[in-house]
């Protein structure tokens, strides 16, 4: 009984009308759009060599187990005989444990951009919910999260340090690549209990990450990288601590390959 | 010629089929038999479809199903192995269910972690319609036998609680 009800609400259905049997349901179809024409627009042609613009949608229901309620005791399909003692309820054909429902826009919205001048940047807006329905605490466990991300990148050659090395300023005349992510995340993880109004948080942070990096190919053979690598956790709950790591350095990649 | 062609290419038999041969004595009567009867049923569903409504805009869509059901019971002779008599003993099923689906009615909805959210209030009104819905369609709940179970079930627990409110006072 609590499954019908639990599924018509989160899938906003009318009580009135969905099917009594989750086996019953039909699977939905879930989406991916792309669309990558806004580079061809006469407008946009001097600007952007290519522009993909994305949004996907996937969302999942699962019973991950069932078994016979061995006290069920029907004759008629699905219909049971026997009430429980203890709730007044009547006994289900089957014991469901708990219900599953997933949901993830990866990504709601996103952009990927190569601009004429060789810059590339890209940005996604990320949402997620799970939805944990346990039928033996009668408990909704609820993890709640979205994202964003920001990317630039920038490839050039022939760059003059700005700054002296034996009174003159070198020029780098190799590909230099410049990179930058920024990305924001937001969980939540709550537990809902039926009928006592009550919304218990039990996790969730905020996560903020800072990764630049800049690549220099000295030659073939030879890679230099500086990088830097921030990420700060925030908990939302009094029982975590607030957690940052920073890495910076400098990484030498040298390739025996041949 | 037994268990025959539906054996060999695959045939699911139903409980009939059992008891026809088991009728047919060709399943063994010994009665300390204690090994089960299984069954696994499978089911996969993977639909993808591609669009491209327009040109440079694409549309992907996929679908899916999952279901397994694993069924066993112990069919076995429960009298006397002269006058052998089958039964289907503890039957129970089990397995997993999942498919694609959409939530997406609900997927905007903002979630204060002080409130309980309007999504799960509405579940819990769902409840009642539910069973309502239940009850109009299930034929026992109408049953004279069954109110009259019911209704004392309700009083022993009005009793109790008296009961306990006496002993408290």
């Amino acid at each position: 009984m609590l499954i019908p009800a639990f599924l018509a609400a989160y899938t906003g259905d009318n009580a009135a009308e969905v099917s009594l049997n989750p086996f019953d349901q039909m699977p939905k179809p879930n989406y991916r759009i792309t669309y990558n024409g806004l580079s061809k627009l006469p407008g946009f042609k001097r600007l952007f060599s290519a522009f993909n613009i994305t949004s996907a949608y996937t969302s999942t229901m699962s019973l991950n187990s069932f078994i016979t309620d061995l006290d069920f005791n029907g004759n008629y399909y699905y219909y049971g005989h026997t009430v429980d003692t203890l709730t007044g309820n009547f006994v289900s054909l089957y014991e469901i444990p708990n219900i599953i429902l997933t949901e993830s826009l990866a990504p709601l919205i996103g952009f990927d951009v190569t601009w004429t001048n060789g810059i590339t940047s890209k940005f996604d807006f990320k949402k997620s919910r799970t939805l944990t329905m346990s039928f033996i605490d009668y408990q909704l466990t609820q993890i709640n999260s979205t994202e964003f991300t920001i990317g630039m990148g920038y490839k050039m050659s022939g760059f003059t340090l700005p700054f002296k090395i034996k009174g003159k300023r070198p020029n780098l005349e190799n590909d230099l690549t410049f990179k930058f992510d920024f990305s924001f995340r937001d969980d939540i993880t709550t537990n809902f209990r039926l009928d006592q109004d009550l919304n218990e948080p039990t996790g969730g942070m905020l996560a903020i990450t800072i990764a630049p990096t800049i690549d220099y190919v000295v030659n073939d053979r030879f890679n230099v990288q500086l990088y830097f690598d921030r990420m700060q956790t925030i908990p939302k709950i009094s029982t975590a601590f607030p957690i940052t790591s920073t890495n910076a350095g400098v990484r030498v990649r040298f390739s025996l390959a041949e | 010629m037994a268990p025959g062609f539906g054996f060999v290419f695959g045939e699911q038999p139903t409980y009939l089929w059992m008891d026809s041969i088991a009728n047919a004595g060709q399943l063994s009567t010994a009665t300390s038999m204690n090994q089960l009867f299984i069954q696994t049923y499978n089911e996969t569903l993977d639909l993808r479809a591609n669009f491209e409504p327009l040109k440079d805009f694409r549309l992907d869509i996929n679908v899916n199903k999952n279901y397994s059901q694993n069924a066993s019971e112990l069919y076995k002779n429960t009298s006397t192995l002269e006058d052998p008599v089958f039964e289907h003993l503890n039957q129970v099923d089990m397995g997993t269910f999942s498919i694609s689906y959409s939530i997406f009615g609900t997927v905007f909805e903002k979630l204060d972690p002080k409130k309980v959210s309007a999504t799960f209030k509405q579940f819990e009104e769902n409840r009642e319609i539910i069973s309502s819905r239940w009850s109009e369609t299930n034929p026992v709940y109408s049953n004279e036998e069954f109110l009259t179970r019911m209704m004392m079930y309700c009083c022993q627990t009005i009793q109790k609680v008296t009961d306990h409110i006496h002993r408290m006072c």
